[in-house]
């Protein structure tokens, strides 16, 4: 591959943008969120957050937003993840190795089910407002 | 401790990212053996009691979590380099920002992988914020420059997934452009062999 030049990336990103406007996109309305401190860096959390953006691209997912974080204040269980999206209570997943991350986008994100084994965290308010 | 180089940079960009800076500058060179990393902030900066807190593993200024009582993202980094025979050094002005160098000797038996650094610089860069990054990577002759700024203006975002997938195609072709003869590679075997 030779050296890529900033205006053949955006000529790439052009490319891509077209071929995204023939899918039916409906906003970036998932969130992903890896804690990256150092706790999370030293438990593997830069491996999980590749893990992440290598299976949201080979499932075509582009209604997702993956951000880092620093510490969430689980040291003891990371890589932790955070993931909000419609139609599943936000959640904190925690031990999130690379195997897990897959799994996480397969189960949780496509199948909306929930990966009760990495369940760390589930936020009081959602189970208030139900 | 972390396991590549590559963990022990992002630590401490993270570390500058925190500390508020707004224009933060990267620098790797790598030559004959030898990785030299300079990270520049214009961050908060520390007082010389602070820089010796942040140099303590059971130190911490406790504002970002009030019950802990350890810090280990640079002790990681001196325990790496002091294991290794390298070079640390940490300067820091209150109000103006900090400056973190070190340099290893990559051929020394207990030197960390370098792990994979357009993975290390994709993670780097798309730390959320609206800060400048600056990165300037070299390898023997052959070096590449990166400003976030521009990379966000070329990609439109640096947050979902697509933007991503391409600036890891931008960024592993920066980084196999580098020549390969730089550094020698020394397998583990052939220094048991010695």
């Amino acid at each position: 591959m030779a050296k890529m030049t900033l205006e053949e990336l955006k000529k790439l990103r052009e490319t891509k943008k077209r071929e995204l406007e023939k899918r039916e996109v409906t906003g970036k309305d998932i969130e992903i969120i890896v804690g990256m401190a150092t706790c999370g860096i030293a438990a593997g959390a830069k491996q999980t957050l590749s893990a992440f953006l290598n299976e949201l691209e080979a499932q075509n997912l582009s209604n997702v937003v993956v951000r880092q974080t620093g510490c969430m204040g689980y040291c003891y269980a990371e890589p932790t993840v955070e993931i909000r999206m419609p139609g599943m209570p936000d959640i904190i997943y925690g031990k999130v190795d690379p195997e897990t991350a897959v799994k996480i986008v397969r189960k949780h994100i496509l199948g909306k089910v929930l990966i009760n084994d990495h369940i760390l965290d589930k936020p009081a308010a959602d189970i208030m407002k139900k | 401790m972390h396991y590549s180089i590559g963990d022990y940079i992002q630590d401490i960009v993270q570390n500058a990212l925190e500390a508020g800076s707004a224009y933060t500058t990267v620098e790797i060179q790598e030559t004959a053996g030898f990785l030299t990393v300079q990270v520049n902030d214009t961050g908060k900066g520390m007082s010389p009691e602070e820089i010796s807190k942040a140099l303590d593993p059971y130190g911490t200024n406790g504002s970002k979590h009030p019950k802990r009582k350890v810090g280990l993202g640079l002790p990681f980094l001196v325990q790496c380099i002091e294991a290794v025979g390298g070079e640390f050094r940490i300067q820091s002005e209150p109000g103006k920002g900090t400056s973190v160098y070190f340099r290893l000797p990559l051929t020394h038996i207990d030197a960390p992988p370098l792990g994979n650094l357009a993975e290390t610089f994709r993670q780097i860069l798309t730390y959320p914020g609206t800060h400048e990054i600056r990165m300037h990577r070299t390898r023997g002759k052959d070096s590449y420059t990166l400003l976030r700024s521009e990379l966000k203006e070329a990609l439109g975002d640096l947050e979902s997934v697509d933007s991503q997938a391409l600036l890891k195609e931008y960024l592993e072709s920066q980084e196999n452009s580098l020549e390969k003869e730089g550094v020698p590679q020394i397998e583990g075997e052939k220094l048991w062999q010695k």
